[in-house]
Order: C-alpha cells, then sequence, then structure tokens
C-alpha cells in the first residue's frame, strides 16, 4: 500500500442561500504532511448571523492545531481511545475561547458565531476523529468496504443540532465523539449535511417493515467512481487547483440530488494513491 | 470525470395542519376566495422542489360540527377540497382536532424513524366560537404546547372576526394576524414561502419568515 494521499476539496453554496443572498456558511481546511493528512469541515448555524466567520475561524484553528500536533510529537500512531478523547477535550476547550476572544474583539456574540465541527487526522494505518454536530464521515477499509466513523446528533425536529458554542460540557460524552480507529484504509470522506442525502444512506425506507432508517453508510456507487477517477486525475499529475475546479463542478451539479439541494455542501475526498 | 449515483434518501416531513372556518358567515365571497387560495397553495408548493417533498397537509374544516376534510399527506397525493359555507362556528373542537391531529402524526413519523420539523397549526376564521366553547380551556392548552414546542400555532383573521376573543387564544409571540379583504391567496404565498424557508432551515429557533405583507392590514 502506498503511503501519499491525493485530496479532492471544495465548499459549495446552496440553492437557497444563493437566493436569499446568505453567504456559504460552510468551511474546509485540509494539510498534508508525509504520509498524514489533516481535514476539517464546519457548517455554520444557518440562523446565526455571523456563521460564516465562525464556522472559517473554527476550521483553520482546529487544521492548524492538528497540524502543529502532528509537526511537534509524530505521534499519531501512539494515541489511544482515552488519549485522543483528552486532547480533543483540551483543543475544543481552546477554540471556544479563541471564538470568544474573537467575538469580544469584533464586538460580536459568541453564539452568532455558531457552527459543527468534523476533523480527522488519517494515517495509512490510523485514524483519528471527532465531531461536534451533524454532517457525515467514513472511510473505505482494506478489504474495500466503507464505513462510517461518527453518529451525526439530532434533536428531536429535523433541523435541530448542537455547534461548537453549545452547552456541550453539561454532557460532552454526548455532544462530542471521538474515534481513534486502528485500520489499514484506503480512503476517507467528510461532508457537510448538505451533500449527505446525495452520498450516504440515511433516510432508507424498508418496504417489508414500512419503516425509516438511517443506515448511516457512504453510498459505494457514489464514492467508488469518484475515488478512481480521483487515483487517476493524480496519475496524470493533475495540478491540485484544477482537481478541485472540477470536484467543485461536481457537487454543484453532477447528478440530481446534487443540484436540487438548497443547504451549502462541502465535501473531502482523500484516496491513498 | 467525477461522477457518482445517489441513493433513494427520503426526505424529512414538515406538517401543516390548515384549520378553516365553514360557518355561514363564510358564505359568497370568502369562501370562493379561500377555495381558490387553498388552490394557489397548492401550485405554489408543487413549484417549490424541496417543499413538495417535505411539507404534508391535513385540513380541518369547522361550523357546527368538525370534519377531517384530508389526512396529512404530500400535496402531491391529495386534491384540495371545495369548501362550502353554513352552520355555526365550532372552534375550539376544530383546534382541538387539529392539535390530535399533530400528535397522532408525530407518533407515527416516530414510530416508522421519520425526521420532522415542527409542525404547524393554521386557523382561519371569520366569527366567534359558539357560545359553548372552551376558550379558556384551549388558550391553557395551546400556550403550554407552544411553549413546549410541540407545534407552532398562527391565527388568521378573516373581516368580521372577534380580534379579542381570538387573541386570547393566541400565544402571545404569534397574536392573530387580520387579513386585508379576502386576499387568501397572497397569504397562502407567503404560507408557502414560510414553509419552504421552515423545511430549509437548519436549527429552527430564529427563523427569518418573510415579511407579513400584501395580505395582513397594517395596525397603525
Amino acid at each position: 500500500m502506498s503511503d501519499r494521499w491525493q485530496l479532492a476539496y471544495a465548499s459549495v453554496v446552496g440553492n437557497a442561500h444563493l437566493k436569499e443572498g446568505l453567504p456559504c456558511q460552510d468551511a474546509h481546511s485540509v494539510c498534508i504532511i508525509e504520509d498524514k493528512v489533516i481535514a476539517v469541515v464546519c457548517d455554520g448555524a444557518g440562523s446565526c448571523l455571523y456563521s460564516d466567520i465562525g464556522s472559517k475561524l473554527v476550521c483553520n484553528y482546529i487544521a492548524e492545531q492538528l497540524t502543529s500536533m502532528i509537526n511537534n510529537s509524530h505521534l499519531i500512531e501512539n494515541q489511544s481511545d482515552e488519549t485522543w478523547k483528552e486532547y480533543v477535550y483540551e483543543l475544543i476547550k481552546s477554540c471556544q475561547n479563541e471564538l470568544m476572544f474573537f467575538a469580544e474583539a469584533e464586538k460580536k456574540e459568541f453564539k452568532d458565531l455558531s457552527c459543527t465541527l468534523i476533523a480527522l487526522v488519517a494515517s495509512p494505518k490510523k485514524l483519528l476523529t471527532f465531531h461536534i454536530g451533524d454532517g457525515r464521515g467514513g472511510y473505505k477499509n482494506e478489504t474495500g468496504e466503507w464505513q462510517s466513523f461518527m453518529t451525526p446528533f439530532r434533536g428531536e425536529e429535523a433541523n435541530e443540532t448542537v455547534f461548537i458554542t453549545s452547552s456541550i460540557w453539561v454532557d460532552p460524552e454526548k455532544y462530542i465523539e471521538t474515534k481513534c480507529i486502528e485500520k489499514d484504509i484506503q480512503a476517507f470522506c467528510i461532508l457537510s449535511d448538505g451533500c449527505e442525502k446525495a452520498s450516504f444512506q440515511c433516510n432508507i425506507y424498508d418496504e417489508t417493515t414500512e419503516k425509516y432508517s438511517d443506515p448511516n453508510l457512504p453510498f459505494p456507487p457514489f464514492f467508488d467512481p469518484n475515488v478512481s477517477a480521483l487515483k487517476s486525475l493524480h496519475d496524470s499529475e493533475t495540478a491540485q487547483n484544477e482537481i478541485n475546479q472540477l470536484w467543485e463542478a461536481f457537487l454543484t451539479n453532477g447528478n440530481p440530488k446534487l443540484i436540487n439541494e438548497t443547504d451549502d455542501k462541502t465535501l473531502v475526498l482523500g484516496v491513498l494513491v | 470525470m467525477f461522477k457518482g449515483e445517489s441513493p433513494e434518501n427520503y426526505e424529512q416531513k414538515c406538517l401543516c395542519v390548515l384549520v378553516l372556518d365553514t360557518s355561514g358567515s363564510m358564505d359568497g365571497e370568502p369562501i370562493m376566495e379561500l377555495n381558490k387560495g387553498l388552490q394557489d397553495f397548492h401550485q405554489e408548493v408543487a413549484m417549490d422542489f424541496v417543499a413538495s417533498q417535505r411539507l404534508e397537509v391535513s385540513i380541518v374544516a369547522f361550523n357546527s360540527s368538525t370534519q377531517v376534510l384530508r389526512e396529512p399527506a404530500l400535496l402531491q397525493n391529495i386534491e384540495m377540497p371545495r369548501l362550502s359555507a353554513s352552520g355555526t362556528t365550532k372552534l375550539v373542537d376544530a383546534v382541538r382536532t387539529a392539535m390530535f391531529k399533530v400528535e397522532e402524526r408525530k407518533q407515527w413519523y416516530r414510530e416508522t424513524g421519520q425526521n420532522y420539523y415542527r409542525p404547524m397549526i393554521v386557523l382561519i376564521t371569520d366569527g366567534e366560537p359558539d357560545s359553548d366553547q372552551d376558550l379558556s380551556g384551549l388558550s391553557d392548552e395551546l400556550q403550554r404546547s407552544v411553549a413546549a414546542k410541540k407545534f407552532s400555532f398562527y391565527a388568521l383573521g378573516v373581516k368580521g372576526y372577534n380580534h379579542a376573543k381570538l387573541a386570547q387564544i393566541c400565544p402571545p409571540a404569534t397574536p392573530p394576524l387580520p387579513l386585508d379583504g379576502y386576499k387568501f391567496s397572497e397569504f397562502f404565498k407567503w404560507l408557502s414561502n414560510s414553509i419552504g424557508i421552515i423545511t430549509k432551515s437548519k436549527e429552527g429557533d430564529t427563523l427569518s419568515l418573510p415579511p407579513v405583507s400584501g395580505w395582513t392590514q397594517i395596525q397603525i
């Protein structure tokens, strides 16, 4: 197995946001360091005034901190469930502090910066992840199966979730999910909920039981062709910004589900090449 | 270059129960305009791809009795009724029926594993409830339910309605809205826009709904 990563990443503003003149409230940040990759996706709360700023701030801050962790220690191989969770809690606290400083300096409300957060550090043999709120994340294991690494948080109503600015410390186990996955992986994906209907099995109807369920599984007919496409773009030495432009076009109008989506769409796809 | 098929995912649901006054005083122009408004509503929603997949409508009509004219369903699966007007105003019974429909549907959503937005009940009336109707009992129950976020409640008053009595049952945050003339079509256009916004919203607490204009009277 190779130890080089190829990524495709883009955030696309949703139809509904376009219509109402709202900015894209999604943000993403990625970084490749030798055989490791960092990817962060944030989705700003639709009802909050400056959530587009909040999601960019959080994305960049988390990516910077994870980068310096890797640069300083190269120790992701040594992380266990416990040490990773401890690290993540500290990281989230410091990120909340950054947001509070920013809010104070800019005379904005902390809650106006609300966003969800999904982050991942991947090496060919290990996956460290955490998230607050909704969105989806998954990976392709050594046998070629796609699995999810997180369960999106949902309240009673379909449009309820939690954000990094919510009261998450009253029950961190409930609101912050951390995972340390010791597996050989071939590919991973992280996405905001605007991409979930197009790429994940997340609201499936079973005719025999007449019930709906959320299998929470990356849909192979969606991801596998794109993994192959990304590999061949890599083989033909296509520049990263060109790859991202193609990716952005795909997320905008790649298939009917993507075309009809009203929410902002962000998807980071990473493949070992 | 990039391509991928999407799975068959279903949309989360947003229930709207319309509670419509068909008492005798609505006869003539009001009921004609209301019928036209319902048809326009049907068309507006059909043009909004996402809302048409998410919005379920139920229709409760009331005069001397209460009738559930349409059980909750996507608009593409129902035709709007042709209402006619006669009889008195059993308003409280009708709102209670709507509240029951909301609970019943939510229960079904939960049993079948479906996600849903907060349901809404929209009452349209031109009169005042019959004297045997328990207005204060309904008022208490409505306020409690709305505070507990079980559903949201809106009331539209048509020419001749009793504002004080309607205000008594409405939650303080959503007082009754007076309809200008018989501009039902404008009201339903606003409602379909609002539903479009709700069904595309994330955490629903502070939604900015379209301005109330074009169909309501401005109070000076």
